[in-house]
């Protein structure tokens, strides 16, 4: 059987919305085989089932990945895995009413009513102890009270238990927030089962390394880690952010070593299963930080893959933050808050890229929607030829003003990314309605099939239109023009305004290397020579073309809409 | 029911407010030294569901937290005991009321009340003692946290049939003081409009227990750390 090509694939985040991915993994693969896999939040559970499928020794892990596609589709499953703490669960019966249908809503009303009935019961009490208390010093009596007294007191001791269940609530509330969530890791959900005993089954981070170790076909006890996928060939990246540093974090073989992160044995077993915890201890030598703590080293081949996508999904507030250490120069350690990698790249579409790619990356990316076309396949769009219309969003509110500005903070970058030539025609978009993903952890089965289906059309979509050819001559074109530009602008430079590599060299690099080299660094000598060589050169390279019909440069014949440009940035 | 016995009574639970402001402004501090650690306050231990979950808290305080848990354990003894003495004497007061005023289902339901405070109390007892079981347990699993690195990591020290009988003894606690507040609050409004309220003397002595138990808390809470 002849071997597929590879591809690269890079999923979004969207907390719910994630269940698309099955589908479209599994009909890309019909055509490809996975090299490299990235994503964020949503999208790192998604790529690491993915590389766990494509690593799995025995070539079955796509058929398990299936099995895991009929799992997402169970009633309630998403509930089940989102388990609030025992002193956060009013605010996510809060935010399930709220998101839910309004069924759902009027349960939860009942279900608060129902658990404050003592509080309620005692403010009544107390209200009623109060205004018999004034009466009677009053000089009323039960003898006394006619029937419009005896209606008046039922209205003042309703509008007493009122407003004593809006205090209760606020309460609660208010002490979940304040109190509970920072002790919970600033999460509602830990993401593991705290209580065997309500039957529930496995909670979310449980749940993802259940079902790692099932699609990589492998026992519990030993997890999935990044060494081990690179030697079956997979590389995976995921990025998260580092909330303290205030900047994302990338997840891979490699990465973040330099960074030597330090974990806390007590507060992982709050936040991942027994068989990863356990790993982890092995793995390294503790190293003691006062105030009766012991911080072990964070490996980075050693890392079992579940370990770093649970790091790239912690929705703000509805999951636990990760916290990290490291040590300051004194060795006094520092806590570090690791939160979703949306929160810096939601839609990391920048990994895997090089100067010209040897083989496609696909993006996956999840779009809100307001209309709902009657055949989810209507809610894909690519876009091969033209970078899609700049989507504007409406705003008619104030909460609708401020949702906009967190959504442009968030994803700005990897909005025009994703627009550039040579990206855009390598995304299938999935369009989501208001119902549909995201927050909707309360999803009914005909919805996740949904999703699913709109999953399996992008991954068709991919499949079936992308253009390898015409894709890498684009991006070939794309970076010899860029390069052009910085090397051998020619007259064009001035007119543009071009900062080139020449000019860098010509203001005084050359001269300094010069000197450098007289004073006798033979390395400066031979680093000067090689780089007025390319220069030369450079002024030279485009005669073959000079001699060819039609275009004479390598610059596209309409300047790239949206810019591009070559520059250093953060490799992360 | 003679003036006398309302005011013994009334100063009784004047004492007790003050003594409760006491302990409680005492716990108050304690909860914000668990807190500050990162960890929750000293209400989810009590009504920890799982091993688990108490394993969780009691990492999560660290030592210092911990200690703050023994000192706000020790406090909730004397804040037991001062809310069973306020509530026996509201009930005794307002069943000497309800008598005096011939509801004597009302009577009935008070001395209930009151029996059920002291149970409430012994139920809070029996519980800090659990709890300071299970931080002793878990102080014992600290001590292998260098020898034995893997067992720390892998086990929890407080065990499920303790756990069950702290939550159930939290919950008597909690239902049976709730239930006792409700009784007593509500019998005192039924008897307050029955043509014999309180005499003003005793209320004001009571009111004055309130304010200086009020002042009391608040003095200590906002003293700072020395």
């Amino acid at each position: 059987m002849q071997p597929k090509p590879y591809c690269d694939l890079i999923m979004k985040g969207g907390i719910t919305s994630g269940v698309a991915y099955p589908g479209a993994v599994l009909k890309l693969r019909e055509k490809y085989d996975f090299a490299a896999i990235g994503g964020a939040s949503a999208g790192a559970i998604a790529a690491g089932m993915t590389a766990a499928a494509q690593y799995a020794p025995d070539g079955a892990g796509f058929t398990r990945l299936d099995d895991l596609r009929t799992e997402l589709r169970q009633p309630g499953l998403l509930l089940r895995l989102f388990r609030a703490t025992k002193e956060t669960r009013p605010l996510l019966a809060l935010l399930t009413a709220v998101t839910g249908p309004p069924r759902r809503r009027a349960a939860g009303v009942a279900r608060v009513i129902g658990r404050l009935w003592l509080p309620l019961l005692i403010w009544l009490s107390a209200g009623f102890a109060l205004t018999a208390m004034l009466l009677g010093h009053a000089g009323a009596t039960w003898e006394s009270m006619t029937w419009v007294s005896a209606v008046v007191l039922g209205v003042l001791l309703t509008g007493v238990a009122l407003v004593a269940f809006a205090v209760v609530v606020a309460l609660r509330l208010g002490r979940a927030v304040t109190a509970y969530l920072p002790s919970s890791f600033y999460g509602m959900c830990l993401g593991v089962t705290e209580n065997d005993a309500d039957g529930s089954g496995p909670a979310l981070t449980e749940w993802l390394h259940e079902w790692t170790q099932r699609v990589a076909g492998r026992p519990g006890h030993r997890p999935l880690t990044f060494d081990e996928l690179a030697a079956g060939g997979v590389e995976l990246q995921l990025i998260t952010t580092d909330v303290s540093l205030g900047r994302p974090v990338r997840f891979s073989r490699t990465d973040p070593v330099g960074r030597s992160y330090h974990f806390d044995v007590d507060e992982f077993r709050s936040l991942f299963p027994p068989p990863i915890v356990e790993h982890l201890v092995r793995t390294a030598e503790p190293r003691p930080a006062g105030d009766d703590r012991l911080l072990y080293p964070l490996p980075a081949g050693e890392l079992p893959i579940v370990v770093a996508v649970r790091m790239s999904l912690s929705f703000p507030v509805l999951l636990a933050a990760i916290p990290l250490w490291t040590f300051e120069a004194d060795g006094r350690p520092v806590r570090h808050w690791i939160s979703d990698g949306g929160i810096t790249s939601n839609f990391p579409i920048h990994y895997f890229d090089s100067w010209v790619p040897a083989r496609p990356t696909f993006g996956l990316n999840l779009v809100p929607t307001q209309e709902r076309h009657s055949d989810p396949a209507d809610d894909v769009t690519m876009y091969p030829d033209a970078p899609p219309a700049p989507r504007v969003v409406p705003i008619t509110s104030l909460p609708g003003f401020l949702r906009q500005i967190v959504a442009t903070m968030q994803n700005w970058r990897d909005t025009l990314q994703a627009e550039l030539t040579g990206f855009h025609d390598r995304i299938a978009h999935i369009g989501l309605d208001p119902g549909e993903g995201g927050l909707n952890i309360a999803m009914d089965t005909a919805t996740i099939d949904r999703i699913g289906r709109k999953g399996e059309h992008a991954g068709e979509t991919l499949r079936d239109r992308f253009d390898w050819d015409r894709h890498q001559s684009q991006r070939y074109e794309i970076f010899m023009g860029l390069l052009q530009d910085g090397l051998s602008p020619g007259a064009e430079a001035a007119d543009r305004r071009l900062r080139t590599f020449r000019d860098s060299w010509e203001s005084g690099l050359n001269k300094r290397f010069a000197a450098l080299a007289a004073d006798g660094s033979s390395w400066h000598a031979a680093a000067a020579e090689a780089t007025d060589r390319l220069l030369a050169e450079a002024d030279e390279w485009l005669g073959p073309l000079n001699g060819a019909a039609g275009r004479r440069s390598f610059r596209p014949q309409t300047p790239l809409m949206p810019p591009a440009g070559m520059r250093i940035t953060p490799d992360v | 029911m003679t003036f006398t016995q309302h005011l013994i009574l009334c100063l009784s639970m004047a004492v007790a407010f003050v003594a409760a402001g006491f302990t409680l402004a005492h716990m108050y501090r304690a909860e914000r030294a668990m807190q500050r650690t990162g960890g929750p306050g000293l209400l989810p231990f009590e009504r920890a569901e799982s091993a688990r979950e108490i394993d969780r808290y009691l990492r999560s305080w660290g030592p210092v937290g911990r200690a703050a848990v023994r000192r706000s354990l020790r406090w909730n003894h004397g804040f037991l005991a001062a809310s069973v003495v306020l509530f026996v004497a509201a009930a005794l007061h307002v069943a000497g009321q309800a008598d005096a005023a011939g509801y004597p289902l009302l009577v009935v339901a008070e001395v209930v009340a009151a029996g059920a405070a002291v149970l409430a109390g012994g139920a809070g007892v029996a519980e800090n003692i659990m709890l300071r079981r299970t931080l002793t347990a878990h102080d014992e699993l600290c001590g292998r946290k260098t020898t034995e690195p893997i067992r720390y990591a892998t086990t929890t020290a407080a065990d499920s049939a303790r756990i069950t009988r702290i939550r159930r003894a939290a919950a008597g606690k909690f239902n049976l003081t709730g239930g006792v507040a409700a009784v007593v609050l509500t019998g005192y409004g039924i008897v307050e409009l029955s043509g014999r309220p309180t005499p003003a003397g005793p209320m004001l002595s009571l009111f004055a227990g309130v304010a200086v138990a009020a002042a009391t808390f608040v003095t200590l809470v906002l003293r700072r750390r020395a």
